[in-house]
């Protein structure tokens, strides 16, 4: 029964084969993808986990924009606007925007590195079961893609009437968005639940 | 290729781990959970249909205050001015930034809509038990999930516009009540599309087809 996968889109059920690395299996019936190569995907998982955390700390801790106006200036960071908003009383909008474009992000890559170390070690350490459902979960709602376009489009509105420079923080985020995407795409949740399912 | 789906096979897909369980009679009271993961195990999302219609037609109802409102005032020297959705884009329009404004009038007025719309019609195609097209309602379903996060540009850009220029008396942006009910229509449209399990659009088939058989 365990060589047997059925299709989150549609339940056509289908025999599970090992694919190459880079091969993705679809479902012929509706084209949900079903499942990607097993190949390194815990290696591959752990290690642009790790170069995701480490952007993401620069990305924040860093200077983001510096914008000149008239002699007026000021440097952002990224969660520049959350503080803005909840200063002019926007709560449930400061809330939503830090858990899109931080909590989210964040949470994610820390739960996925635990659930991935624990496949590695090959010992079943507590919670993983809900760490690898809360990385599931949290990717719906980690909106960094979406931010970086915003962040185009502000700059653009602002270059108008501003000058406006990018620094070290905004060149972290752009990578930290190609490495998430990157790493998003290595994970298999069978190559971690097949590796729990032998250790103890 | 023999045409089976685990349901008429007596499994049940876990949504934690993807692993395959024969479906078995509970006792009252009980639940069952998968044997590898522990999450519990359902055959189709729970309640599917009710959430996601209260969802959508929740969401269409802060709609209408998120397209009135405006998302955003802007100051310069002491006057100010709100800002809707719709008077943004247009605004943007006769700057002459025919990029960014397209952008916003996709991401916030194009892509919402046809959201909700693109739901309300797969809600009711499955609740009459339609045949019509599964694989193109499939593909529906997928483009409606995928592109709901991208309503939340204008959001972003309200609150970068808002950050980046608190100038003093130069210029001035604040929020406006309209921002917030327009990512309450991203979230809750996105909950609705989370809540739709899309095998009950290749359920009807099936019931369908054993009805022909019978």
């Amino acid at each position: 029964m365990e060589s047997f996968v059925a299709c989150e889109g549609c339940d056509q059920l289908y025999r599970h084969r090992p694919l190459a690395r880079g091969e993705k299996a679809i479902c012929q019936q509706c084209g949900t993808r079903l499942y990607g190569s097993s190949i390194d995907s815990l290696e591959r998982t752990l290690a642009l986990n790790l170069a995701a955390l480490a952007l993401f700390f620069v990305a924040n801790v860093m200077l983001f924009l510096h914008v000149s106006l008239e002699g007026h200036a000021q440097s952002n960071r990224i969660y520049s606007g959350v503080y803005e908003l909840a200063a002019f009383d926007y709560m449930p909008l400061a809330v939503l925007i830090l858990f899109t474009t931080m909590l989210a992000p964040l949470v994610k890559i820390l739960v996925t590195l635990y659930a991935v170390s624990s496949a590695l070690m090959g010992r079943r350490l507590p919670g993983v079961a809900g760490a690898m459902r809360a990385a599931e979960l949290l990717s719906t709602w980690s909106m960094l893609e979406v931010y970086l376009l915003a962040v185009i489009v502000a700059i653009g509105k602002l270059s108008q009437m501003a000058t406006v420079d990018l620094r070290i923080g905004s060149y972290a985020f752009f990578a930290l968005i190609l490495v998430s995407t990157w790493a998003n795409s290595a994970l298999e949740t069978e190559a971690v639940w097949s590796r729990l399912e032998e250790s103890p | 290729m023999s045409s089976t789906r685990a349901a008429s096979a007596q499994l049940i897909r876990c949504t934690g781990c993807e692993m395959l369980s024969r479906a078995t009679a509970l006792q009252a009271g009980h639940v069952a959970r998968c044997r590898r993961c522990g999450t519990r195990l359902h055959l189709r999302k729970p309640q599917s249909l009710q959430r996601a219609w209260a969802l959508v037609l929740t969401a269409f109802v802060f709609y209408i205050p998120a397209n009135l409102y405006p998302v955003m005032y802007t100051g310069e020297l002491g006057q100010s001015e709100g800002d809707t959705i719709l008077s943004g884009v247009q605004s943007m329009y006769a700057s002459g930034w025919w990029v960014v404004g397209t952008l916003i009038f996709f991401a916030s007025i194009t892509v919402p809509l046809l959201k909700l719309l693109s739901l309300t019609f797969l809600l009711a195609s499955v609740q009459v038990g339609s045949r019509w097209r599964p694989r193109e309602r499939a593909v529906l379903y997928r483009i409606v999930e995928y592109i709901g996060r991208w309503s939340m540009l204008d959001m972003f850009v309200v609150s970068l516009t808002v950050a980046l220029i608190q100038l003093g008396a130069v210029a001035n942006v604040q929020p406006g009540p309209g921002a917030t009910w327009f990512a309450g229509v991203v979230v809750i449209t996105m909950l609705a599309a989370m809540s739709f399990d899309p095998r009950l659009i290749w359920d009807s088939l099936e019931d369908e087809g054993e009805k022909e058989k019978a």
